[in-house]
This record gives structure tokens, sequence and C-alpha cells, in this order.
């Protein structure tokens, strides 16, 4: 490829991406670095010196391998993704009933065990059943109806469902935002969707009746901490001190005590936004939201830009999964929310999580990128 | 109406950062100063509970290696050089031990030197700091107290002086307890047993020590740990290393433990106690035997530039391979290795003091082979119970004379083994060839690893290339090694024909057994004949293996069991491998037994028989031992 051909190329495919989004994106992914470091910390009890655990340079690998896909997923053109949506989602479904025969990991069946990597199909899931979703709603009129709206519902629960008995609440817990979001922004009625909410509320003790004794704990000691201040509510009462104590400027990188001393539990999964909490700070944890809150401000920007019904089906999809990850995982660290295990991404550590995201992100600049000329209204609808 | 639907998408977002950024504002600036004081309250801390070793017993369950509390008295060195007499402080601990003064001082001293050289090298200001953190650690400066010298301590503390700095008692010393390894039957049977040591420094640092033991952390090295070096302690390491326990929990600044927060203990698992198949008491008495014997060889005819006379003694149960007694001369004690390591472990000390020689030590065997010779000829159908080869008391090979012991005239087999005949088993072993005198040595364990679980030598039967190897070879001189175990192993073969156990030193070993394709009634002529070698007229043994039971000064009662002597020849002139091989009783065996005397100038019969004599003797004439020799009595 001559000099000229590859500028060409470079133009076509790299000029025209949201630099902004991409430069924050890899912001937000630097930063979980630094602190997947400064959380694998651990003191060698004899010799009382410090060293780091492989995690951060894992993840740093991962960060490499997940870019590799993000440029080829950036390079395809969408459409042709878009004729794959279906096969994708049986793969998919499959793969999480192949979860099932594996073996468990922590009495806990959501990981294929691939020599030594662990591949979490839930992760993935999501960008699948976003960009299911949007190829079955793209040239649809009939979910404006009750009964239309039958399809997405099964669409979502299928996998829903297979997530939830694995267990994993807190990937299972993001699918139902991504329907409602897909299906309001596709045009269905807000009544319909107000009213399938509140029946769901009105189901949810049976819900409760029906969770695994650990998840049941999890609720109650978030409404009362205390209380299960010997098991579960541990965690989050210490992720909460850890968060507070940071204070206006923070401990400083690798100085939290909360951190360093092992408070904080799952910190380099779950829980790294306590950790960026305590050593950062006020500061860091508001420049962060500001951060993820420009991701989304551009993703919904390409949305709004785009005139492919599929391409801003799918912008608003993968802004919406990101954005209730976020919300539910700082959430939980601070105490808004029941604990469920979500890792917060981009920053968090682990493989699967870091991939599915940047997979998503490039579905999204890759909307940004083709503008792809239609023939119909401006509202399809 | 899209773009309507994605401005309240963008609002529904922007309120729920909003939602978060409240909730941190709350948390952070306005809770921060009281969370940050919990968090700096809070330290976390961890603390091992020391586990103990496993115990190592006999047979019968007595305790032959055990944990004893020892305690050490540690300093803290910063207190201590505040005192306002230091002098008077050691006079008064010294006193309280009943120890000259010096003792104390020139500990501390000692602990001052050895502090300096682990200060890091580097900035003065750093060597400093180190310094300082150490003098305020506790260092041990006597170690090894017993428990009554500790209680001393603790009842005279008070009249020590104190280091009192604005009211506050600052400690001096502290008493530690620590766990050592001690043996109650001192020099009973330590190559078995075996030496605990500290691990290295080298292998510490190896992962696959740090991180062996099924990756329990709990259960890995520390830099201090004992680790087992020979024996059954290195054998059974896995077993007998127990996992430390450990409390969890979370203190504040004044070191008192966080209620409400959760404390976690871990109660320390003990190591596996370890059973040897070895009878303590048969040990002691066979070694007291073979002591006895070697220091009478000794004393009656070493000649000066000889090589030091030493021994090795294994009785093993032929039915399940149990090793009873591996006895081994010279020993050393366990409590005492670590004083004495620098005479046992010289090169000049030629005896070898910690060389387990009833396993490891290689020797030839001599006519203790005519056993095999036999053996492989019935078995092979070359020769028969009744064959008969002309003795004039010497052999004629090309130009070579081979002396016999004497004119034997013509003899056939049983009484060839009895009066260990070597023209006998030189036709016979030339009839058989070297080959199948090869493959039957080693198909009764003899020059193969008898698959102990502990350290052993293999030995090996030579392969004959001439006709004058497989001349040596029948009558068990030249190359062929053979370990005293291998010896036992084969005459159980012969005790109950065809069955070759496993030996093993522990209880938990699985008992397997062999099978030899023999057939019983063959092979009893060669019974027969070493039965004859002790009760015969003519036997080489009959002399000095008698084993009567006394009963008010009277024998009254005989043993009746089967041995066959070996005189093996050295490099040097008249200086021989003694050897006695058997088995008892002779009509239903319960033990087979190998005697070996290393460098004597005594013949199999003279040196080796006593010892086994002298052993049995006990054994018959005490009845709770008994037992292990009961059976036929005439």
């Amino acid at each position: 490829m001559s000099f000229g051909r590859l500028s060409q190329w470079a133009s076509r495919h790299l000029l025209k991406i949201d630099w902004l989004l991409f430069t924050a994106v890899l912001v937000i992914c630097a930063i979980g670095v630094a602190f997947i470091w400064s959380a694998s910390l651990r003191m060698n009890e004899q010799t009382a010196d410090w060293h780091v655990t492989t995690q951060p340079v894992r993840q740093m690998m991962w960060l490499g391998i997940s870019l590799v896909v993000f440029v080829i997923v950036l390079v395809l053109p969408y459409t042709i993704l878009m004729r794959f949506s279906y096969l994708f989602y049986v793969i998919g479904i499959v793969l999480l009933i192949g979860v099932f025969f594996q073996p468990p990991i922590k009495q806990v069946r959501r990981w294929y065990n691939l020599g030594g990597v662990l591949f979490q199909p839930s992760e993935y899931m999501k960008v699948i059943l976003i960009m299911t979703l949007a190829r079955y709603l793209m040239y649809r009129e009939n979910y404006r109806t009750l009964k239309g709206l039958l399809g997405p519902f099964v669409l979502t629960l299928a996998p829903l469902l297979l997530v939830v008995k694995e267990p994993d609440l807190g990937t299972a817990i993001v699918f139902v935002p991504i329907l409602f979001a897909l299906l309001y922004a596709a045009g269905a009625r807000a009544k319909h969707l107000i009213a399938v909410i509140l029946i769901c509320l009105l189901l949810s003790p049976l819900v409760y009746l029906n969770l695994a004794e650990y998840q049941q704990k999890r609720l109650t000691s978030f409404i009362n901490p205390q209380a299960h201040a010997q098991t579960a509510g541990f965690q989050v009462m210490n992720s909460v001190c850890a968060v507070a104590s940071g204070g206006l400027r923070g401990k400083g990188w690798s100085e939290g005590t909360q951190n360093l001393f092992d408070f904080i539990p799952a910190d380099r999964t779950d829980f790294i936004f306590a950790v960026l909490g305590e050593e950062w700070g006020f500061l860091g944890t508001v420049g962060l939201l500001l951060l993820y809150f420009l991701i989304f401000l551009c993703g919904l920007g390409i949305a709004k830009s785009t005139r492919e019904p599929y391409g801003r089906l799918l912008a608003v999809g993968v802004v919406t999964m990101l954005a209730m990850q976020v919300f539910i995982n700082i959430g939980m660290t601070i105490q808004l929310m029941p604990v469920t295990g979500l890792p917060l991404p981009l920053m968090s550590y682990g493989g699967s999580s870091l991939l599915s995201s940047f997979i998503a992100l490039g579905l999204l600049i890759n909307v940004g990128k083709n503008r792809i000329p239609v023939f119909a209204d401006e509202d399809f609808n | 109406m899209f773009h309507r639907r994605l401005v309240i998408l963008l609002v529904l977002i922007s309120v729920m950062m909003l939602v978060i950024i409240g909730r941190l504002f709350h948390l952070q600036i306005l809770q921060g100063e009281h969370y940050l004081d919990i968090a700096r309250r809070k330290i976390a801390y961890q603390q091992d509970i020391e586990t103990t070793r496993g115990l190592i017993l006999d047979r019968t369950g007595r305790v032959l290696a055990t944990n004893e509390k020892q305690y050490d008295v540690c300093i803290y060195l910063r207190n201590y050089e505040r005192l306002d007499d230091p002098q008077a402080w050691c006079a008064g601990l010294a006193a309280l031990l009943d120890r000259p003064t010096s003792d104390v001082t020139d500990a501390i001293e000692k602990v001052e030197e050895h502090l300096r050289t682990l200060a890091p090298e580097g900035p003065e200001w750093r060597r400093q700091a180190e310094l300082k953190y150490l003098r305020r650690r506790p260092q041990v400066i006597l170690s090894g107290l017993s428990w009554e010298e500790m209680r001393g301590i603790r009842l005279g503390e008070h009249q020590l002086p104190q280091y009192v700095p604005r009211g506050v008692l600052r400690p001096v010393f502290t008493l530690r307890d620590a766990l050592v390894r001690r043996y109650p039957c001192d020099d009973l049977a330590p190559h078995i047993i075996g030496r605990l040591a500290r691990i290295n420094p080298e292998e510490y640092k190896d992962k696959g020590y740090r991180f062996s033991f099924d990756g329990s952390e709990l259960k890995r090295f520390r830099e201090s740990d004992l680790i087992g070096r020979s024996g059954v302690e290195a054998r059974y390491e896995r077993l007998l290393r127990g996992a430390r326990g450990r409390l969890r929990g979370v203190k504040d600044v004044r070191e008192e433990v966080v209620t409400g927060m959760p404390t976690t203990r871990r109660e320390p698992v003990p190591g596996r106690d370890i059973k040897l198949t070895i009878d303590a008491r048969l040990q002691r008495l066979a070694e007291r035997a073979l002591d006895d014997v070697i220091a009478e060889l000794i004393r009656k005819d070493r000649q000066a530039g000889d090589p030091p006379v030493c021994g090795a003694f294994v009785l093993i149960d032929p039915h399940n391979g149990d090793v009873l007694v591996a006895a081994s001369s010279p020993r050393y004690n366990l409590n005492t290795v670590i004083k004495n390591w620098r005479t046992l472990a010289a090169k000049s000390n030629l005896a070898r003091p910690l060389w387990h020689r009833a396993t490891m030590g290689t020797y030839p065997i001599g006519s203790v082979f005519k056993v095999i010779v036999a053996t492989a000829g019935l078995e092979e159908n070359i020769i028969s119970g009744h064959t008969e080869f002309t003795c004039h008391g010497a052999f004629f090979h090309g130009n070579q004379i081979l002396r016999c012991t004497g004119p034997h005239g013509s003899i056939e087999l049983s009484q060839a083994i009895e009066r260990s005949c070597n023209v006998y088993f030189w036709n016979a072993g030339l009839r058989i060839g070297g080959k199948k005198l090869k493959k039957w040595a080693e198909l009764m364990g003899l020059g193969v690893p008898a698959h102990a679980d502990l350290g052993e030598a293999r030995g090996g039967i030579p392969v004959s290339r001439s006709s004058g190897d497989t001349l040596n070879l029948a009558v068990g001189q030249g190359r062929i090694l053979c370990t005293p175990l291998q010896v036992a192993r084969m005459m159980g073969s012969l005790a109950l024909p065809g069955k070759l156990p496993e030996a093993r030193f522990c209880t938990r070993k699985p008992i397997r057994i062999h099978r030899i394709d023999m057939h019983p009634h063959r092979i009893n002529v060669i019974r027969w004949g070493m039965r004859d070698v002790i009760h015969g007229r003519r036997g080489t043994a009959r002399k000095t293996a008698r084993v009567y039971r006394h009963e008010r000064g009277r024998e009254v009662e005989e043993l009746i069991y089967a041995g066959k002597t070996g005189t093996a020849q050295t490099r040097r002139k008249d200086v021989y491998h003694a050897w006695f091989a058997g088995f008892a009783p002779f009509k239903t065996p319960k033990i087979a037994f190998a005697c070996v005397i290393e460098n004597t100038r005594g013949s199999g019969g003279g040196a080796a028989a006593p010892v086994v004599q002298k052993l049995f003797e006990k054994v018959f004439n005490t009845p709770d031992l008994a037992p292990y020799l009961s059976g036929e009595t005439r």
C-alpha cells in the first residue's frame, strides 16, 4: 500500500472518528490501569516491602488486545455487522447455555476457562442484545401497540434469565434499561413503558423471595448496613469509608490506607472506584464522572446526527449500557444501591469487561463515522 | 420526535450523574473529616498462630520424636540502654538463671553486633533509622530455656531494675516460647527418624519451597522454619508439617482490637503423626548387641591401620515387609547432632556416623549369595537336592587354583550350604551360568531397590563376561554390591517362598507384595541347609549362633532358626565384611534378618552371628517380645 493509499485509508477511517470521545475513553483506561496498580500493591509480611501483582500488566495487555479489536470493529462498515445481528444473538444464547456445563469458579458458572484466560459470555451478550434489538426495531411500527412489545421483551428476557441463573445479577440488571431505552428511542409509547415498569414493581416482592440468600442479604444490608457489619455490610461500609475519607483532594495515589491495608473488598474489580475516591478525593471522582459524561454526550450526539435507523438505535443502546453500568457500579460503591457484582466499564480489572466495552465503543464511533444516506423522513416513524 | 426523546434520555443520564455527585459531595466534602478519622484509626492486623509438627511413633506407639516448649529471653535494646544500671540488670537476670553474669552481657554484645550487620547498606541516615527500628523490636539473647528457668525468671522478675519513664513501665525484656524437636530415645534409630534443620535462604527464595504444599499460604515455609533433612522427617515432610492458624482483625491506634469489625480466627492444624514399623524395644536391643559386638571386635583383633569397624542390622517381617529393626553403627544422638555436627560430618571421620548403613551401605555379600545359586539351580532344574560334587579343597579353573575351606569330599546341596563349600557352588555356578544367577538374584531383591519409603542405595549384580566372573559371583565376591535391607528381604522370600514384599518404614505406606515364581517344595532343601548352618554338626555358625531360653540358669528351650554366614573379601588382606542372614523361627517364619560387620578380621560366623545370637537371646528371654520368635522350639 503506497503512502497515498494509506493516507486515503486513514482519512476515511480515522480522521472522521470522534476524537474527543476516543480521547476520553483512553484517559479513563489509563486512570483505570493506574488504580489497578495501586490496588495491587501487596506487602510482604516478612520483609515489609511492597510489591505489585501481575494484574496491572495483564490489564495493559488486555487493553492492547481491546484496541486491536476496536480498530477491526471500526473499520468494518457497521451495516455488515447489522446483517449478522441475529446470528450473533443465536451464538450468544448458545454460549450462555454452554456456561452451565463449565466447572464452577468460586461456586459460580459465569466463565469459560480458555487455558488460563477467563471468557465471560454475558459481557458480550450485552452488546449483542443492543445489536439484535436495534435490528429488530429498525423498520417496525408495531411496538407502538402493547402486543408489539412482546417481541423485544422475549428477545431480552431469554438471555436475561440465563444470566440470572448463572448467577450474575449485576450484568442481568443492565439488560432491562437497554431494552427500555431502545424501545423509547425507537418510538414506543411512554404510557406502555411506564405501565410495564409499574407491573414489574408490583411483582418485585415475588422476585425478592426467589433470590438466593446472599442476594437477599445484600439487599437488606443495603438498607441497614450496621446490622450486617460482620458480613455483607462490611464491604459497603468499608468502601464508603474509603471514598469519604478521601475528602476533597484525596490521600494521593497509592497512599490510601483503606486500600493498602486491604479493607476494600474486590478492590481491583468491582470496587475500583472506592480506591480512586480514597486516593484522588472529590476532585478525582467528579473528574472521572465528567469524563464519562463526555462519552455519553458524544454518544448521544452521534445518535442525533445519524439518520440511519439501525445506527442511531445502536448509539442509544451503547450509551445506555455504559451509563447504567457506571451508575450501578458507582452507586453500589457509595451506598446508593445494593451490591451487585458489576464492573465499572473501562476502569475495572477484567478482560471480558474491557473488551466488550471497547467493542461497544467501536460500534458507536463506527456509526458516527459512516454517514449512510437514508431515503426516509426525518423521523422514520 | 426522536430528537426530543434523545434529549429526555440525556436529561435522565444527567440526573443520575447529579445524584452521584451529590452523594459524593455529601460523603467526601461534608463527612470527609469524620470518615478520615475512622480510617486513620483502623489498622488491619494479621497474626499467625504457630502450629506443631506431627510426632513420630514406633509401631507400638512409643514416641520417638516430639515437640517440646522452650523459652527465649528477648531484650528491648532501646529500653535496656536507658536503664540506670544495665550491669545490675544483667547480674540480676544471670542470678535468676544461675549462670555467670558474663553469659548475659556477652549475649547482649553479640546481638548488638548482629544488628549492625543486619542494617542495610546505604546512606547513614537510613542505616540509623533501621537500627533504631531493630532496637525497638524484641531480640533474642538467651534461647532454649527450660520451663523451670522460665518460672524462675517470672518469679524473680520484679527484683530486676526497671525502666519507668514518666510513670509508665516499659519492658526491658520479654519471654517468648518456641517449640523445638526432642527425641526421648536419644540415639535410637537416628538415621530413620532423620534430622531437622532450618531452611536455607536459597531454598527459601526458591518458589518450590515457598509455595509448596498445595499452595497453602498457611503451610508454606517461613525464613526460620525447620525442614526435614533426612530419614522420615524428610520423606514425610508433607504430612508432618502442620498448617499455621491465623488471627485477623482490626486494631485501632492504641493497638486495641476494634469491636464490631469482623475478627476471624482460624485454628492451626497440627501436623499428622507418623507411625513407624520399627519396634523401639527391638531396635534398642539390636543397636546394643551391634555396639557390644563391634566394641569387642575392635578390642580383640583390630590392628592399627585397619579401616573402622562398623556394622548394620536389619530385621523385617517377611509377611508384609515391615522393617522392625534397621540398626546402624556408629550412630549419633539427634538431640545433640547440631552441637556435634563438626565431628560427625568431618571428612576425617572414616566411620561416617551420619550414614545409614542398613539401607545405604552396599557390600559384597560373600557366601550368603550361595543360597541364590542354590535357588537358581533348583528352580531352573539344573541341579537337584541330590546332585553331588566332590570337593578336594581346591578348584582348578584354567591355570588358577581356587581354594575352598577344606576338603569336603563328595557333598550334596544341603551339606554344601551347611558347611559353605565353595567348590560345590563353583561347579553349580558354572553349570547355571552368570546370566541366570544375575536374573535370580534380582528376582529375589538383590541389587534392585527394596522400594523402601526411605533413602536407599540400589547396589547391583555384575554382568558375568567370563567364567571367572561367574565363579566370583557364585560365592558372592567381586563387584556384587547389596544393602543389608536387600539381603534381609531376600531371606524373607526364602522364609515364605515366593513372597517378596516391598520394604516399608512407615505404616502409612500401603503393603505391596511381589510374587516370585518359586516352588516351595523344591527350595525346601535350601531351608534345611540353612537350618543346619546353626543347628547341624558342622554348621559354620554352630558355635556362635545358638539361642536358648534360660530358666534358673539352665537352658530349657532352643530356638530353631535358619541362617547363612558370609565372609566377603575387601581390598585389604585379611579384612572382611562378615555377614549373617536368615529367618526365624524355622518352621513358621516370623522375621527375616541380615547383619553385616564391616572391615573386621573375623568371619561371618565369628563376627556377625554373635550379634544375632545376642539379640535373639534377649528377645527369646523377654516374655513380651518373645512372640516375634515364638513358633517351633526344642
